[in-house]
């Protein structure tokens, strides 16, 4: 929670997508499971809905670092004196959206990749079962 | 039409090329033979003579073909694949909204102040470029796809791997600044280490004020991506399941 409140605003939008991606890949899942081959390719165009999302959160982290920074670095250059522990804290608000995007992002990719490997395999033996 | 229901199945089944890309082939070739087919006909062809002629020119062994495998094989048309080759659920989408609202609603001051654009200097004016020019070929394709409801076939992606590209370049460029202006700033302050607070500050300002707006103006331009995309590709699926379903008829 305490690192929640040091990211700041844009730890919200990031913690809806780790928190949609249980239902989106439950749901994935859930489509995969179909053993017909004409829900299988259904589920195939779905499964991207994982890289998409680890690539939003990605970019509303670095964002959330760069937006962060360039508050702490205006505050240093206008008054041309550096205070550490105000720096300390700039930077490690700046980088807990980075590394929660970046989380999320590996998550997401993770999941996508297995659940690809599962989805390959499963295609290759209900075609094989088919021919 | 019976020809082109025989000659539609064959292709799906032999074309090289995962789903989607596989469906999009499939419809961009019926439209083809279609177009082709009501020329021959306006021309005073006979149906059989027009099926033939629009089988010669746009069969599954013609280059027409081919070129189609190629384009919809080829590395961006794979990125626009995995990024947003599908049409999104109702639950993406609502979430792709909040997402939003919150991610504008943090990012506004900021742009308000204008302070950000003086910062960043001439560079965010070409990330912002970039920028409008993939929501300009956004609010183009949202007034031919909702409101002009131009849905035909081979119009349909028009523009978008030009809207994919203007998307991701000011993502690439504001990285780009960022990296040659931390460069810069490790120069200045190992040559003044006394000073080097003051310095280090002023130098990584520009390179953070680029950055911050090319990543907001990617994500603005992305939600106009992921609109525009998610129509496309839901009217692709209207499209293909009716083929397939005279497909089936005709079986």
């Amino acid at each position: 929670m305490q690192l929640f409140m040091m990211g700041g605003v844009f730890m919200f939008p990031l913690t809806l997508i780790a928190l949609a991606l249980v239902p989106i890949t439950i749901r994935l899942v859930w489509k995969l499971t179909n053993n017909t081959l004409e829900a299988g390719r259904i589920g195939e165009i779905s499964l991207q809905a994982l890289p998409f999302w680890g690539v939003v959160s990605l970019l509303i982290g670095f964002l959330g670092q760069a937006s962060g920074i360039y508050k702490g670095l205006g505050a240093i250059a206008e008054f041309g004196v550096v205070n550490p522990e105000a720096v300390y804290i700039g930077l490690r608000e700046s980088m807990v959206t980075t590394m929660y995007g970046l989380e999320i992002c590996i998550v997401a990719m993770f999941v996508w990749g297995m659940l690809r490997i599962w989805h390959t395999w499963r295609t290759r033996q209900a075609m094989a079962a088919t021919a | 039409m019976n020809e082109f229901g025989t000659i539609l199945s064959r292709l799906e089944r032999e074309l090289p090329l995962p789903q989607p890309a596989r469906a999009r082939v499939l419809l961009e070739v019926a439209a083809d033979l279609e177009a082709f087919f009501e020329l021959a006909r306006r021309q005073g062809r006979s149906e059989a003579e027009a099926q033939r002629l629009a089988l010669e020119t746009f069969g599954p062994s013609s280059d027409a073909v081919a070129a189609l495998v190629d384009v919809h094989g080829s590395t961006a048309a794979r990125l626009m694949e995995v990024l947003a080759g599908r049409s999104a659920g109702l639950l993406e989408r609502g979430l792709l909204f909040v997402v939003a609202v919150i991610v504008l609603f943090a990012a506004a001051p900021a742009f308000v102040d204008t302070r950000i654009f003086h910062d960043a200097g001439p560079a965010a004016w070409v990330v912002s470029a970039f920028a409008v020019l993939a929501v300009f070929i956004g609010l183009v394709k949202i007034y031919l796809l909702f409101l002009k409801r131009d849905h035909r076939p081979r119009q349909l992606r028009f523009g978008l791997e030009a809207m994919l590209w203007f998307t991701i370049a000011p993502a690439f460029l504001g990285f780009a600044v960022f990296l040659m202006d931390a460069f810069d700033a490790i120069g200045v302050v190992a040559a003044n280490w006394p000073d080097a607070g003051g310095l280090l500050g002023a130098c990584l300002v520009r390179g953070h004020a680029v950055l911050a707006i090319a990543l907001a103006e990617t994500l603005v331009a992305s939600i106009f991506w992921f609109v525009v995309n998610g129509r496309v590709a839901r009217i692709e699926e209207q499209n293909a399941e009716i083929l397939l379903e005279l497909k089936g008829d005709e079986r």
